[in-house]
């Protein structure tokens, strides 16, 4: 190359890196609002931990005049100014065209990100002092982490829930195991569902129920499907949720516990039966499943458990050719747990009264209805319409209903308590499954060595017990 | 050769070169020396493991004792410290507010007390921000007392002059800022240890003499780290795995790259073509040739449709699942050969040149055939080439990440450095993904220093 | 090689045997010549054809794309909507550009710190070079992952953190100790005679190096520039780490990679490519003086 194409070359190369520069530092930076005076005193005194909720609380209660006239009217464009939006939620492309649309009514947008990168960018942004987002929604397990970061919405939820009434459990979830500091509002509930197309009915256990299945029918009927139609049928998300499934689901069906009775011999039986008599029958592809609706839809899986919003594809898609039901039960109920997401503001939000008009929207009994019809998320406050809803949407409804007052219901609950280790618990109950059933190592062993680090978990927390476990003095004890 | 300056036998130092290193010399120190030596510290240290007891209920540096994290511990005492607000700004303070409130009871009866600042929304401030009147929060939870208790001194311990309920509204007439200081006693090693420490690092549990320590002040250094990172289930699958990819794959590449070096020597006219070609590879990102290569294995892709295409098979064969680990590691090695052997073939290719014709003619002539001349003549003379190669090419070996996370799906088939990655991103614990890297830093200086070792020592002994 | 056979004295008088000698080794040659010219093509068809079916799924319907069994031969249908598709998903095109700037900045950077450096190596003989060398040698063989955390948590600290500065850092890092070895050598082969001339013609130093030896290792520079180029835009590990909404290209397609649809994955996997296949034409003949002298 000649020295001269060369020269050109880099000219051109590093004067459109520097306008390309610009152009992005300009489009960040528009967002960003003169940080008010509340911030800045926040600021000076970082250690105070009490201190600061007081005196942050001051805006809010001037904000406050301004949402109620603003509850009135439905469409109104705020006047607060841009509202930074960060959600865990809603990242897939369609979900999050779709949300979108619905933010837009109220003059709002979000920008999707995961957990991780999420929880360092609001560390980050506190440490630095300078608020990057002014709105988090997230499910429940992302907060903790966050808990001196968020702000205290106890003030909020006091005056939403003037004109709203909020689910009383999921107000209470919010407080992250305190008296008095609520770090977030609910914003969505979800759970996770049974799933069957009508082709696999015919193949159901004599004289079982499909509303009211045992754990021992459905692997049976997930054996009969295996034998009569060539191959396994029924699918679990082991790339996905699966952590759920065995905290939620499986555990306290089998042990009437989660933590406490994590290696208890009815815990031992469960895996026996699983390793034996369930997971022969699983579909081997499950390990890299992580939305069910997909093998659903293409017909590899007949039977599939998942998270609602992984469910719905396939159910809106044809929905008269699905049933949906409620999970199993096992000897000591029929356990099942419900996943709240929430909203929080951090501390050092640079537009705290615009973030609360946003979740004033976001709790309207409208848009939660437009979020269940359109997302298949389902609300937290009362007097949300669930007439004439989408096919698959009300498939689910009614599933989740069953499966929430069943007779033997027995809700475990998200964990509370183990701050940013959280992620832990799921690897280890995942480890104990993998380990003895996929593996087949030796059950004793297993649950043996994950209980040490579960209880070793438990007490570098110091996270007392939650339901369905009885409620501890101290670190939960795994018997 | 360069010619040397500054060779001269005169006192006077040229200082030249060294302000001309000092750019890369502190930028190569901050940005890799301090970190790997943070990493290092990551590693061996926890934040918070101990709690440092004070003599009295107020920060001094004279030290009680120290309990580690998590110890139970008897609540003996306790006392609430009034901070005057000019001391306010003071570090590691850790501090409650206090309003003293006016308000009416239940039953109309006014009572005048402290409450804690959490209990009262502040509703009204006068001009200077102070807190002139508010309300009483509601109580969320549904097992703590729906009532707010007022009490007579700014003390937890004082008397309950009465309990409000949610929203009374209240005046608020002074405020006042507190620190609280437990002081408890812990068993150590068969040792009782006593002392003071800020309320905030002590978990109270329902009996309120009882305690258990929440989390510490002081760092120290620990082993459990490393520990948890060995007893950690993919730890040794990942060191097998990293270990087998390297055994199986390096000595493959060395071989492809001696070939592809000796074809470009062997064709002036082609060698252009071909030294493109081969190279490649050096451009590719490790990321893109996961998924080249995807393409290929994955259920319906060119493998299978290939195999279909000749009769061979009938359905497709799902190759990356969890029951054919052996066919995913096939695929990491073809995908790592493909892509790394550039790398290998250039350093040779520059080595083959240094060679001087005349020792290859006059072997040639000595009717040495190709073989022996690549055995007796060419890789002896190569053998630096070859050793800097080796250990330039284990050591970014023992860092192979896109490719196996886009063939493997991180948990059927994990190395050493998506290990690294799940205990940042998915775990979150940095400290034992510290340790994963420290581990992978050992492992390529161990082979670096292996291969400066090997290779020199048959030198020498051949000669 | 050269070709005894030129100076072969008259056929007439020379022997038979020596005939016989002179023809295996020609047949010899030849067979060789063939054999590496055929290895040769094998190797390339072993390279390319990877290349060409991510090109032939990236350059055609997303339907094709999802068929099965996949056309042997490629491009038909040839079409751009797998490309568009790819192009126009979420934080594609912000990752391009984040990658660009990135890299550029990389390659700014490191030039700016290495020349110097490897000019001083070339150059001067001063206490230290050795131990320079030598560390600078050591430095490369750093992985980046133990780099990436601490310096996650140290912008975190300083509040740089996802940010394309704060990557291009970290890239510079990571470029600099190669960009130094190979400046050097490329210095090095500009004899400093050539310096010595100049300046007994009247140029100061930095003269003679601005206006002789600049301009003879311009090339040399370039290739270096742009392979730390090639290097910042492939770069994954540490760019998934520390950035969030200001992604990269390949920490963008990593962290979308379950999520997102086969046609979405090939696209993106042809496209980190095309960068490196353009910009490796152009400095092939300087790769091997590069990668070369940095044995010696």
């Amino acid at each position: 190359m000649k020295v001269k194409q060369l020269y050109t070359l880099f000219t051109v190369l590093i004067v459109a890196a520097l306008v390309l520069a610009a152009c992005q530092t300009a489009a960040t930076e528009t967002p960003t609002q003169p940080p008010a005076a509340e911030p800045t005193e926040v600021m000076e005194e970082p250690t105070e931990v009490m201190e600061e909720p007081t005196e942050v609380m001051e805006e809010p209660t001037e904000a406050m005049e301004e949402p109620t006239p603003m509850a009135e009217e439905t469409q109104a464009v705020p006047v607060t100014g841009e509202v930074i939006f960060f959600s865990t939620q809603f990242n897939i492309v369609e979900e999050a065209a779709k949300f979108r649309t619905i933010l837009q009514e109220g003059g709002f947008d979000f920008t999707g990100s995961e957990e991780g990168p999420l929880v360092d960018m609001i560390t980050a942004g506190a440490q630095a002092g300078q608020g990057d987002l002014d709105v988090v929604g997230a499910l429940h397990g992302t907060f903790p982490p966050l808990q001196d970061e968020m702000m205290n919405m106890i003030d909020i939820a006091e005056d939403l829930s003037a004109d709203r009434e909020f689910s009383e459990t999921f107000l209470e979830t919010g407080l992250l195991g305190t008296d008095d500091t609520l770090y977030y509002i609910p914003w969505m509930q979800a759970t996770y569902i049974m799933a069957a197309h009508q082709d696999a009915m015919q193949y159901l256990p004599e004289g079982a129920d499909v509303n009211a299945l045992t754990w021992e029918q459905f692997g049976e009927w997930c054996q009969t499907l295996l034998d009569e139609t060539g191959g396994p049928k029924c699918g679990l998300p082991h790339a996905g949720l699966f952590n759920r499934f065995l905290q939620g689901y499986l555990w306290p069906s089998y042990t009437g516990g989660m933590v406490s009775q994590f290696k208890s011999q009815a815990a031992a039986d469960m895996l026996e039966w699983a390793r034996d008599s369930l997971w022969p029958t699983i579909h081997p592809q499950s390990i890299s499943y992580e939305f069910m609706q997909e093998p659903l839809q293409s017909g590899e899986v007949w039977v599939a458990f998942d998270h609602v919003a992984r469910l719905i594809e396939a159910l809106n898609a044809e929905p008269e050719n699905y049933v949906t039901f409620p999970a199993p039960a096992g000897p000591e109920g029929r356990g099942f747990m419900p996943v709240i997401a929430g909203l929080g503001i951090p501390k050092n939000a640079t537009n705290p009264e615009g973030a609360v008009a946003l979740i004033d929207f976001l709790t309207q009994p409208e848009t939660q209805s437009r979020i269940l019809r359109e997302l298949a998320f389902f609300p937290v406050v009362d007097g949300v319409d669930t007439t004439d809803l989408p096919e698959g949407v009300a498939l689910e409804a009614s599933a989740v209903e069953a499966q929430a007052n069943s007779p033997d219901a027995l809700p475990a609950l998200l964990p509370i308590g183990l701050g940013e280790r959280g992620m832990e618990l799921n690897q280890i109950f995942r480890n104990a499954f993998d380990r003895s059933v996929i593996n087949g190592e030796d059950i004793t062993t297993v649950l043996e060595e994950e209980g040490a680090n579960l209880q070793a978990l438990m007490n570098e927390t110091g996270a007392a017990c939650w339901a369905p476990d009885p409620p501890s003095d101290g670190p939960c004890p795994v018997e | 050769m360069p010619s040397a300056i500054g060779a001269k036998s005169r006192k006077k130092t040229n200082w030249a070169p060294y302000f001309l290193i000092v750019p890369t010399l502190v930028y190569l120190a901050l940005f890799f020396a301090w970190p790997m030596a943070q990493g290092l510290l990551l590693a061996v240290r926890e934040e918070g493991a101990l709690l440092t007891l004070r003599p009295e209920p107020q920060s001094s540096s004279a030290i009680a004792g120290r309990l580690p994290r998590g110890t139970r511990v008897n609540i003996l005492d306790q006392q609430a410290n009034l901070i005057p607000p000019d001391e306010l700004s003071e570090a590691n303070l850790v501090t409650e507010v206090w309003f003293q409130i006016r308000a009416e009871d239940a039953q109309g009866q006014p009572v005048e007390g402290w409450t804690p600042g959490q209990r009262i929304r502040v509703r009204e401030v006068d001009d200077n921000g102070a807190p002139l009147a508010g309300t009483v929060r509601p109580i969320l939870s549904s097992t703590a007392d729906p009532l707010t208790p007022v009490y007579a001194e700014p003390d937890g311990n004082s008397a309950i002059l009465t309990a409000l309920e949610s929203p009374t509204p209240v005046q608020i007439l002074d405020q006042a800022t507190l620190e609280v200081w437990y002081r408890i006693s812990g068993e150590q090693d068969g040792q009782i240890v006593e002392g003071w420490a800020q309320s905030r690092y002590i978990q109270v549990l329902s009996e309120l003499t009882q305690g258990r320590i929440d989390r510490g002040n002081t760092s120290m250094l620990t082993t459990r780290h490393i520990q948890r990172m060995v007893s950690d289930r993919f730890f040794w699958p990942a060191v097998r795995t990293t270990l087998l990819l390297i055994v199986l794959i390096i000595p493959v590449q060395f071989v492809l790259a001696i070939i592809m070096a000796l074809v470009v020597q062997a064709n002036p006219k082609g060698s252009g073509f071909f030294l493109y070609v081969f190279s490649i590879a050096l451009g590719v990102s490790d990321l893109a040739v996961g998924i080249v290569w995807y393409s290929i294995f994955t259920q319906f892709g060119y493998l299978n449709s290939l195999l279909q295409g000749l009769g061979l098979i009938d359905t497709p064969i799902i190759y990356l699942s969890a029951r054919s680990q052996q066919w995913i590691l096939i695929a990491v090695w073809l995908a790592e050969i493909w892509r790394a052997t550039a790398i290998v073939m250039v350093i040779v290719v520059a080595g083959l040149q240094a060679i001087s014709r005349e020792v290859l003619e006059a072997a040639e002539v000595f009717g040495a055939t190709l073989w022996q001349r690549i055995r007796y003549v060419i890789l002896p003379l190569l053998r630096p080439s070859l050793q800097v190669a080796l250990i330039l090419r284990t050591i970014l070996a023992f860092q192979v990440f896109a490719v196996v996370i886009v063939l493997g799906g991180g948990d059927i088939v994990t190395v050493l450095a998506n290990e690294t990655y799940r205990q940042y991103y998915d775990l979150r614990n940095f400290n034992v993904a510290a340790a994963y890297a420290s581990f992978i830093l050992l492992l390529s200086m161990v082979s670096a220093i292996f291969y400066l070792r090997a290779v020199r020592t048959q030198e020498e002994v051949t000669g | 090689m050269t070709v005894t056979a030129d100076t072969q004295p008259a056929p007439d008088q020379v022997s038979p045997e020596v005939k016989a000698i002179h023809r295996r080794m020609l047949r010899r040659r030849r067979f060789s010549r063939a054999l590496s010219y055929l290895v040769g093509i094998l190797i390339s068809l072993w390279v390319l054809i990877p290349i060409l079916f991510i090109t032939s799924m990236a350059l055609t319907t997303p339907a094709e794309v999802r068929s099965f069994p996949k056309g042997v031969l490629p491009l038909i249908p040839l079409s751009f909507d797998t490309l568009e598709f790819f192009l126009r998903s979420r934080g594609i095109i912000p990752g391009i550009i984040n990658s660009v700037v990135v890299a550029v900045i990389t390659l700014v950077l490191s030039t700016l710190i290495a020349a110097p450096a490897g000019y001083a190596i070339s150059r001067f003989v001063f206490r230290g070079r050795d131990a320079f060398r030598l560390s600078i040698l050591a430095v490369r063989a750093f992985p980046i992952v133990i780099l990436s955390i601490p310096l996650a948590v140290v912008f975190i600290n300083v509040g740089i953190y996802d940010s394309i500065f704060a990557l291009a850092l970290m890239h510079t890092a990571l470029a600099l100790p190669t960009t130094v070895l190979v400046l050097s050598s490329v210095f090095s082969s500009i004899p400093y005679e050539l310096e010595e001339a100049a300046m007994v013609f009247g140029c100061s130093p930095v003269q003679a190096f601005r206006h002789v030896v600049l301009p003879l290792v311009l090339p040399g520079i370039a290739a270096a520039a742009i392979f730390t180029f090639v290097l910042s835009w492939n770069e994954v590990f540490a760019a998934t780490i520390l950035t969030i909404q200001n992604r990269t290209l390949p920490a963008q397609v990593l962290v979308t990679l379950n999520q997102s649809s086969e046609p979405y994955q090939f696209a993106g996997g042809f496209f980190m490519m095309i960068p490196a296949l353009i910009f490796i034409f152009f400095i092939r003949r300087y790769l091997f003086n590069m990668w070369g002298q940095i044995t010696k």
